[in-house]
């Protein structure tokens, strides 16, 4: 089972976890990263650690691992560019971490670990918008139980609050300084294509005035349900949606052709699915919380 | 009288229930003779002796429970615009029965406010309401109240205008010149949107705690989720929260106190998405037992009344 939730420290995931880490100092991500990191190592992990574009930098932030050169030399650690890592296109970059997954297997290992500073592509107003859709195509990837674990660092004052919520909100688990509301993450079991979005999404939290047009731009951004029909939302970890958030969903399955279903959604959602009679949206399994 | 497109909005006063129900029947047998479609809002034991006497026009009417629908008198409104908007076009006539004995007195409040809140929904519709209460039954205050609410007044001879009907005064009750006194016990101070998940924490507990099931639980935290967010988004003041137990109701009570006013007569009585937070009052109504909104030039509070069984 994968984790979800709030986190404290950056230990204690292993394959199929995806990690948001917001920092307000490279300090505060590099000692994250080496937490993070160290326990990959210890699982016979491949370790890929991304972020500037100067190499040597990124080999002193982690001098703790301990011998980095000889890491690097075995291949059980490769320093890269972010450049190197992300592409224009999601589905392909996607594609490009499959590859790099099977690599990291074929070789013996036993999965790959990555670690990334993301700021420089999340803080692009022409990147954003496919970058936000490439978090949640490659957390399908994660949710379906790849031998893939990732955290994804954001430099909080380059990246700004409202990209950073999304961002926070499309990853299932964040380190608590930055904890969102809700969280739309991929819940899918299996893996079909990399690249296309997960079958399966799961929605958690809680979704109020407060968050609920981040919610929406969260559902826009993601890709999900381009081809309308039925939508299945696993909503078991939904704590509580208020109308405006129904209202969302419901307008957001209409612009698409198709409805919504929230299985295990709280009764309350339920409740007032019918009291509005959104006709778009289904309320599967309503349970109180 | 003609009566054209217009609203009829008439009190039928009675002491007597064989008078009750052949007026009943007359006023009945011209709906069906003019080609309107006629429903009957009554609970219980009215619902039965008014169907019996009938007869065979009882075919060609709807009934629906007044106990059902108007337990909460400010879902009745809704209601009926639904019965409206079904008809096809129709001239809608409608026989009520709001106001019965065992009206708690927060109930008989808001059925008089439900009442003067009609005349102003219904104004351009045309739809002929027939209120009757029964003179016998009710305190003599409450009937005085009910002649004030009402434009026209309908007896044996038939429509007449109403002498005491106060179209200045109508929603006073719902506007005091003065706050009323709060809720005993405070609940939190909501100052912005991040309160909200607070608050529904603090509602959910004291639900439980005053032995409501999870479902009533969930429904009191989702009709204070929405007054209190209401409160936040249109007037920019803090939400002040506070609970009491109504005995006389029998109700738990949670009350949202802001210093903004409520200006719209109609809000939460219809469910009009276009109208400032329409959905939400609406969605209210419709889970609580009963609901007290006051305004004034003190600000505005919400009490929100579920029964304790």
């Amino acid at each position: 089972m994968r984790r979800s939730g709030a986190v404290a420290e950056a230990r204690g995931f292993g394959p199929g976890d995806h990690l948001c880490w917001v920092f307000d100092t490279h300090e505060d991500f590099r000692v994250r990263a080496v937490e993070f990191l160290a326990e990959g190592l210890d699982a016979g992990e491949r370790c890929w650690y991304l972020g500037s574009s100067d190499v040597a930098a990124l080999r002193t932030d982690l001098q703790e691992l301990g011998p980095v050169d000889e890491l690097v030399g075995c291949d059980a650690l490769r320093l890269v560019p972010i450049e190197a890592g992300y592409g224009p296109d999601p589905a392909q970059t996607v594609r490009g971490w499959a590859r790099a997954v099977e690599d990291a297997l074929v070789a013996g290992h036993s999965g790959l670990r990555v670690v990334t500073d993301c700021t420089a592509v999340a803080r692009s107003a022409e990147l954003f918008h496919e970058f936000a859709r490439y978090e949640m195509l490659i957390d399908g990837y994660y949710a379906a139980g790849a031998p893939l674990c990732g955290m994804c660092g954001f430099h909080r004052p380059q990246v700004g609050p409202q990209r950073l919520d999304e961002l926070c909100s499309l990853h299932p688990s964040v380190n608590l300084a930055a904890a969102q509301p809700f969280r739309l993450h991929a819940a899918n079991p299996d893996w079909a294509l990399p690249g296309i979005p997960p079958a399966l999404v799961a929605v958690a939290g809680e979704i109020d005035l407060s968050c609920v047009e981040g919610f929406a731009r969260c559902l826009d951004r993601s890709g999900l349900f381009a081809g309308g029909g039925e939508m299945v939302l696993d909503a078991a970890e939904l704590i509580f949606i208020d109308h405006r958030g129904l209202v969302v969903l419901d307008e957001f399955a209409r612009a698409r052709g198709g409805t919504v279903v929230l299985r295990d959604g709280p009764y309350q959602a339920g409740r007032i699915v019918e009291i509005l009679e959104l006709q778009q949206v289904q309320v599967e399994a309503g349970s109180s919380r | 009288m003609v009566v054209g497109d217009r609203m009829q909005h008439a009190v039928f006063l009675y002491d007597d229930p064989a008078r009750f129900l052949a007026g009943v029947g007359r006023w009945v047998a011209e709906g069906l003779a003019a080609d309107e479609a006629v429903v009957i809002v009554a609970g219980g034991a009215a619902h039965e002796a008014i169907r019996g006497s009938l007869g065979v026009d009882g075919d060609a009417v709807a009934f629906a429970d007044m106990e059902v629908i108007g337990a909460n008198p400010a879902r009745v409104i809704g209601a009926v615009r639904r019965f409206v908007e079904s008809g096809g076009g129709r001239r809608v006539r409608a026989l009520g029965l709001p106001m019965w004995p065992g009206r708690t007195p927060a109930q008989q409040r808001e059925v008089i406010a439900h009442e003067a809140a009609v005349n102003l929904a219904f104004a351009d519709s045309p739809i002929s309401f027939l209120c009757a209460y029964d003179t016998s039954a009710l305190p003599a205050a409450v009937v005085s109240e009910a002649r004030r609410v009402h434009p026209q007044v309908w007896t044996a001879d038939g429509y007449a205008d109403c002498p005491q009907y106060d179209m200045e005064g109508l929603l006073i009750g719902q506007h005091p010149p003065a706050r009323p006194d709060p809720l005993t016990e405070p609940l939190g101070v909501i100052v912005d949107l991040a309160g909200l998940a607070v608050l529904r924490v603090s509602v959910a507990e004291i639900a439980e705690d005053a032995g409501l099931s999870a479902q009533r639980r969930d429904e009191l935290v989702v009709a204070v989720n929405e007054v209190a967010t209401n409160a936040l988004a249109h007037t920019a003041h803090p939400a002040f929260v506070s609970r009491g137990l109504d005995r006389a109701e029998g109700s738990l009570v949670v009350e949202v106190a802001t210093h903004g006013c409520i200006a719209d007569p109609l809000v939460g009585r219809e469910l009009r998405p276009s109208a400032l937070g329409g959905r939400g009052l609406w969605i209210v109504n419709q889970l609580c037992d009963l609901v007290e909104t006051r305004s004034g030039p003190w600000g505005s509070l919400t009490r929100l009344h579920i029964h304790l069984l």
